[in-house]
């Protein structure tokens, strides 16, 4: 009875690990992978958006949480900005997810440039103390949520490419 | 009655989410310190160990570039002083031996080899210029190699003792018994003129008699190699083994004379040996 409850658990255990995981060799080789100064890709956020997506609001805001906690760990005093930013992302993906027809590629790219947007916002508002101009700040989170939601629209069109060739494969193979 | 929107499937959740991030947003820095401290050491010790490993190998691929360069140059140098050692021990040899002769020496490389028609010559860049003189006997530190036949202002050309056309009077240091080194026509190097009762045995040292006023008396041609009878009944047949390796030659040194010739000297010695 209990076995495909746990069997989702170890799921969702290995998303989070491997979220973190993201989010922490990003921060740690790829400085969050700044492309052009300000502007950034963040893996952990569309990670965290996708998985959100699949695994529902619950998933999204408790690994947000965590995640954004490990992040802040760098800097302390910011340490819960993150927290609240991935936290914000994790129910704002999940809650889409379950209420529009996420299938399709540009849906899921818009919705990562959203993500981006709500989290360099709240974090924004929250991590007082970091000083750089105005414009400096919207050309960052504009461009990166956009950089951002591009790249999530290839993967996704890339991976819907691979999977319709595996499964048309076998049923090429049934009708022959 | 609660809002509408908190009944959401995961409203609530979100709220205490937000909250628990605001409330450790306002709280101070010193009370965050042990909870970042413990995320650090747990969620960023395997990345850290990975990352400072990688760095290390990095290091350790330049650092081994760097030494195998390093290696390199210093065989290179090692190489060089090795060479430096072998022409300090050779000039040392040469400079004792024209210290005690009254001779003194010049250096020249080998630019050019001669052997048409089964001669044995070099030409070597040194000439009339370089105070080289006709028939200055040509040698390395191990013992005699030729002598000049042919001066040019900036070249020589010097005969090897290889060349069956070289002849050299000859001593064995031993016994004293004289002779003539000569290459014979089967290109080995023969003690000739040798009666059939004269005391040479095998390892003796063969070296210039001094006669004929071109080689000083001393100089090592070679050791017998094989003692036997000759063609001629009342003469041996002498095997000498060359003290010079013919086949290594890259540098020569000449003697020139500082003290007068004797009278009538240098001459050929005769084909015939009277």
């Amino acid at each position: 009875m209990n076995a495909p409850v746990r069997r989702e658990s170890a799921e969702s255990a290995t998303y989070v690990v491997l979220l973190v995981a993201t989010a922490v060799a990003a921060r740690m080789w790829f400085d969050n992978l700044h492309v052009f100064g300000p502007v950034r890709i963040d893996l952990a956020l569309m990670f965290l958006s996708y998985l959100s997506i699949l695994r529902g609001v619950t998933f999204g805001i408790m690994a947000g949480t965590l995640l954004g906690l490990i992040v802040d760990a760098i800097h302390p005093a910011w340490m819960g900005a993150s927290s609240v930013g991935f936290a914000a992302v994790g129910f704002f993906a999940g809650s889409f997810g379950q209420a529009l027809y996420m299938e399709k590629s540009m849906a899921r790219g818009i919705l990562v440039i959203g993500a981006v947007l709500l989290f360099d916002i709240i974090f924004g508002m929250l991590s007082v103390g970091i000083t750089r101009p105005f414009w400096l700040g919207a050309v960052g989170t504009i461009g990166s949520a956009l950089l951002s939601g591009s790249l999530a629209l290839l993967m996704s069109w890339l991976y819907r490419q691979w999977r319709g060739r595996v499964v048309s494969e076998p049923e090429a193979a049934g009708r022959a | 009655m609660s809002p509408g929107w908190l009944r959401r499937p995961g409203a609530l959740l979100f709220v205490l989410a937000v909250s628990f991030g605001l409330f450790l947003r306002v709280i101070p820095s010193t009370a965050k310190q042990p909870a970042a401290d413990f995320l650090l050491q747990t969620a960023y010790a395997p990345f850290f160990a990975i990352r400072n490993w990688s760095h290390e190998l990095f290091a350790l691929r330049v650092e081994n570039a760097q030494l195998r360069q390093g290696l390199a140059e210093a065989t290179w140098r090692w190489q060089q002083h090795e060479q430096y050692a072998r022409e300090a021990v050779r000039l040392r040899a040469l400079l004792d031996l024209a210290s005690a002769a009254d001779y003194r020496v010049h250096v020249a490389q080998i630019i050019g080899w001669d052997r048409r028609g089964g001669r044995e010559e070099v030409l070597v860049d040194l000439g009339r210029t370089g105070s080289v003189v006709m028939y200055a006997p040509a040698i390395t530190k191990e013992g005699v190699a030729g002598k000049v036949i042919e001066l040019m202002d900036h070249f020589a050309r010097v005969q090897l003792l290889t060349d069956p056309a070289c002849r050299i009077a000859v001593r064995d240091m031993r016994s004293g018994v004289l002779g003539v080194a000569k290459t014979s026509d089967d290109r080995r190097l023969h003690m000739e003129r040798v009666a059939v009762e004269a005391d040479v045995e095998v390892g003796d040292s063969i070296i210039t008699a001094g006669i004929g006023g071109i080689f000083p008396e001393g100089l090592l041609v070679g050791t017998v190699g094989a003692v036997a009878s000759g063609m001629e009944p009342l003469l041996l047949s002498v095997l000498i083994d060359p003290a010079v390796q013919f086949d290594r030659l890259d540098y020569l040194f000449f003697l020139e004379r500082t003290a007068p010739l004797p009278p009538g000297a240098p001459y050929e010695l005769p084909e015939d040996g009277r």
